[in-house]
């Protein structure tokens, strides 16, 4: 079997439903351990990053979204004959191939019994099953998501909905025959959208189907909805088999995911954080060193900030990522962003991505030592869950110039 | 004047007047002729320090005028300068400044006592003073520092040009004075006189009394005509002392090095490899291809062919294609042009030492221009002029 899901036995009570476990894929001898968060790619690019930053980062299994590769009319990759791995050098790492982008929910312009619509900056594309099976047949990734009637209007009445769960469900069928020709594991999508009676309508029909893993999708819910949808979808799979979320990225979310029966989530919380000039300082379990008192601590670090501008210390001297090993100063960092320079972005995500696998880390520690419960008390306790602002905003680029030259007396001249 | 450098000749080419020099710079050893890449605010585009040292980049710029509005010459002096606030431990250069000013700033006016101009900040007025420069050029640390030069157009003509020739003598003598770090951070004079050789002789044979460590030949790189350009360049190198660096600001594209090296140029700076690519254009030994074009959709290989850069390691001109509008894309093909360019100086520096030179320039244009009758009449008469004949 090209996939292999263990679950370790936790030592918790019945109640709980937080999961440990190792995803194994046989053919590459790569075990992935869960919970895990999958890395994000934009055009099978970790965003603003290359191989030699890459060395450093704990990347494991990759998500690529079709949809980025679908913006060229004839799309190049579909030509390029030695697999997507080599055609985005990420011949080391296990690929997951997904259709749409799990970063932002994109509204679905149109989908049909026959196709699902993508946006991309070329126009809307159709992907149809054959679509869909001349791309996995070319790009051979190491594991795949089926096609889905995605829902994205949330006021969607439950016709629609009823529509989506039956329309994913005959793709999941047809998709099914490709995947086992060529031997590739998949993970089917689980509808539903905001109705639960839906939700465990598809969650039972998908798990009849021979498939490896679930998907599981509340990108775009309302936060206190997202707990109850999950374990509407959750509660009618199989335990033995690994759940991906989506519309979980946040810290928060992970935890919340986890403690719903989550395995895996993706990675688009690194990126999301990097492009509002944000730093990851959030620490789990035993690397968060919490008193009883502090609360609403700040997960990330604003590197916009003037604040910085004279701070000459690193993130964060435990971590191994490009910013923090050189170490470059934060002080340096926040010049890059008030300079509008390219090295910032590129040191953010460094770390940002680093950090953020070592939260995941920290949580399967936690699981191992028995503390997960707690620790995620601690940490919902001590840090702030208002959502991160862009951290340029408000910013006014901070010239020094004074620096320049001396000031003259005497003459005056107009005010600009 | 005290100097920070030593310069070594270890081989001179028996035709042209290509030469290669073992430079000691505080920061460490560059082989000249050097292309050195701008990284104007304090980072090269694209590039961590890390990948720079690993290209075996030596040298690189930073604009003054730039970190002096962001950090500011306050943090610099905090921190201790521009190689620790960025964390690059090769060499650095700094212009002066003035160049700067003039260019982007409006109203820049020059005076006696140095650049009058507005504050960005509010319009009060200001001045950048020789003396200034030096001091933001102390905060800043770098290995070379250029003095304050009255720097005009190179199309500019009449009694100005000799006017700010002798202008930037007694800036010269001005910055030499207020230079508080000769044992750390070498002073370049910038020899001016516009198109006109007699005042190129003049302001060579006075900035050589005072004995900087190295020089520049300033005021060209303006959209001259090429043929004035060249035999300005080749004059100054014939003047100027063999035992000291030359340095040709502004330059630039391929056949420019190898021409200027062939007229005994030993150092460079130019922004346009990096600018170029984040833009989608490839610099190549077979001419520049402009990756954004859907033709290189399906090209399934490296930017070139026999290329050592990470980017033709890894990745197809196809990948390159799709990506060309991200961050991502524009990274691939700098670090290429960058490693084009030290590829190039690297390529010349093997040829003059082992004076293959003259036939290393007929095989560049050749490859680079295919065609005889594309090579820029300008190159060919200045290779003819030190003795290589292209056609």
């Amino acid at each position: 079997m090209a996939l292999n899901f263990k679950l370790q036995l936790a030592e918790n009570s019945a109640s709980n439903i937080f999961r440990r476990g190792t995803l194994s894929f046989t053919k590459k001898n790569h075990v992935i351990q869960t919970p895990a968060c999958m890395t994000y790619t934009l055009r099978g690019a970790v965003p603003h990053l290359l191989a030699d930053n890459l060395k450093l980062l704990p990347i494991e299994l990759v998500q690529v979204s079709l949809e980025h590769f679908l913006e060229q009319k004839d799309p190049s990759s579909f030509k390029y004959p030695h697999g997507l791995h080599k055609y985005l050098n990420l011949e080391n790492n296990l690929l997951f191939c997904d259709i749409r982008d799990p970063l932002k929910l994109s509204p679905v312009s149109f989908n049909t019994d026959k196709y699902l619509s993508v946006q991309t900056h070329g126009g809307v594309r159709q992907v149809t099953p054959d679509l869909w099976a001349e791309a996995m047949n070319i790009y051979r990734p190491d594991l795949i998501a089926t096609m889905s009637d995605t829902v994205t209007d949330m006021d969607a009445k439950t016709k629609r909905i009823k529509k989506s769960v039956d329309r994913s469900l005959r793709w999941l069928d047809e998709n099914l025959v490709k995947s086992k020709e060529l031997d590739i594991p998949v993970f089917a999508p689980v509808m539903g959208h905001t109705d639960k009676e839906e939700r465990i309508r598809s969650a039972t029909s998908t798990a009849e189907r021979d498939v490896q893993g679930f998907i599981v999708n509340v990108l775009g819910f309302e936060k206190e909805t997202v707990a109850a949808q999950v374990k509407a979808s959750t509660d009618n799979l199989p335990s033995n088999k690994p759940r991906l979320a989506y519309g979980l990225s946040s810290p928060e979310g992970i935890l919340e995911g986890i403690s719903n029966g989550i395995d895996l989530f993706d990675g688009s919380y690194a990126y999301k954080v990097t492009e509002k000039g944000r730093a990851i300082t959030f620490k789990f379990g035993t690397e968060l060193k919490s008193e009883i008192h502090t609360q609403d601590q700040p997960k990330t670090l604003n590197l916009w900030s003037t604040d910085l501008a004279h701070a000459f210390e690193p993130l964060d001297t435990t971590c191994g990522c490009d910013a923090c090993t050189r170490p470059h100063t934060k002080a340096y960092i926040h010049h890059l962003l008030n300079a509008h320079e390219m090295l910032g972005p590129i040191l953010l995500m460094s770390h940002n991505v680093y950090q953020l696998d070592k939260f995941m880390q920290s949580i399967r520690t936690s699981i191992d030592q028995g503390s997960f419960e707690q620790d995620m008390k601690t940490f919902m306790h001590h840090y702030s869950h208002l959502k991160e602002s862009d951290g340029m905003q408000n910013h006014e680029d901070e010239v020094d110039t004074d620096s320049l030259g001396v000031h003259l007396k005497k003459k005056r001249t107009l005010k600009l | 004047m005290k100097s920070a450098l030593s310069l070594e000749t270890v081989a001179t080419c028996s035709t042209t007047k290509a030469r290669v020099n073992k430079l000691i710079l505080p920061h460490g050893l560059v082989d000249t002729p050097v292309f050195m890449p701008v990284g104007t605010q304090g980072s090269l585009k694209g590039f961590t320090p890390k990948a720079i040292e690993d290209m075996k980049c030596q040298i690189m710029l930073n604009n003054t005028y730039h970190l002096g509005l962001k950090p500011g010459q306050e943090i610099l002096d905090q921190v201790g300068g521009s190689h620790a606030f960025q964390n690059w431990n090769g060499n650095l250069l700094t212009d002066s400044g003035g160049f700067q000013m003039v260019s982007l700033l409006k109203l820049a006016e020059i005076t006696e006592q140095g650049v009058q101009f507005q504050s960005p900040h509010d319009g009060s007025l200001m001045m950048l003073t020789p003396e200034h420069s030096m001091s933001l050029q102390n905060s800043i640390g770098s290995d070379i520092m250029m003095q304050l030069d009255d720097v005009i157009s190179s199309l500019t003509t009449g009694p100005r040009v000799e006017e700010a020739m002798w202008r930037s003598i007694r800036w010269l003598d001005r910055c030499i004075k207020a230079h508080q770090k000769p044992e750390t951070q070498n002073l370049f004079a910038i020899i001016q006189g516009g198109l006109n050789p007699e005042l190129r002789k003049l302001c060579i044979e006075e900035m050589v009394k005072r004995d900087t460590p190295g020089y520049a030949v300033g005021g060209l790189s303006g959209g001259e005509e090429k043929e004035e350009f060249w035999k300005i360049v080749t004059l100054c190198t014939n003047l100027l002392p063999k035992s000291k660096p030359v340095y040709c600001m502004g330059v630039g594209y391929a056949e420019d090095l190898v021409v200027c090296v062939a007229l005994g140029v030993d150092m460079f700076d130019c922004v346009y490899p990096t600018r170029t690519a984040r833009f989608g254009n490839a610099l190549t030994m077979n001419g520049i291809i402009s990756l954004k074009s859907g033709k290189y959709g399906n090209d399934f290989g490296p930017i070139e062919q026999g290329c050592g850069c990470d980017t033709c390691r890894d990745y197809t001109r196809s990948y390159i294609n799709l990506v060309s509008r991200d961050p991502v894309g524009g990274r691939l093909v700098s670090v290429h042009n960058v490693y084009f360019q030290l590829r190039l100086m690297r390529e010349m520096r093997e040829a003059i030492k082992k004076d293959q030179f003259p036939s290393y320039v007929k095989q560049f244009f050749k490859g680079y221009f295919k065609d005889t009758s594309k090579y820029p009449g300008w190159a060919v008469s200045a290779l003819k002029s030190v003795g290589v004949d292209l056609l």
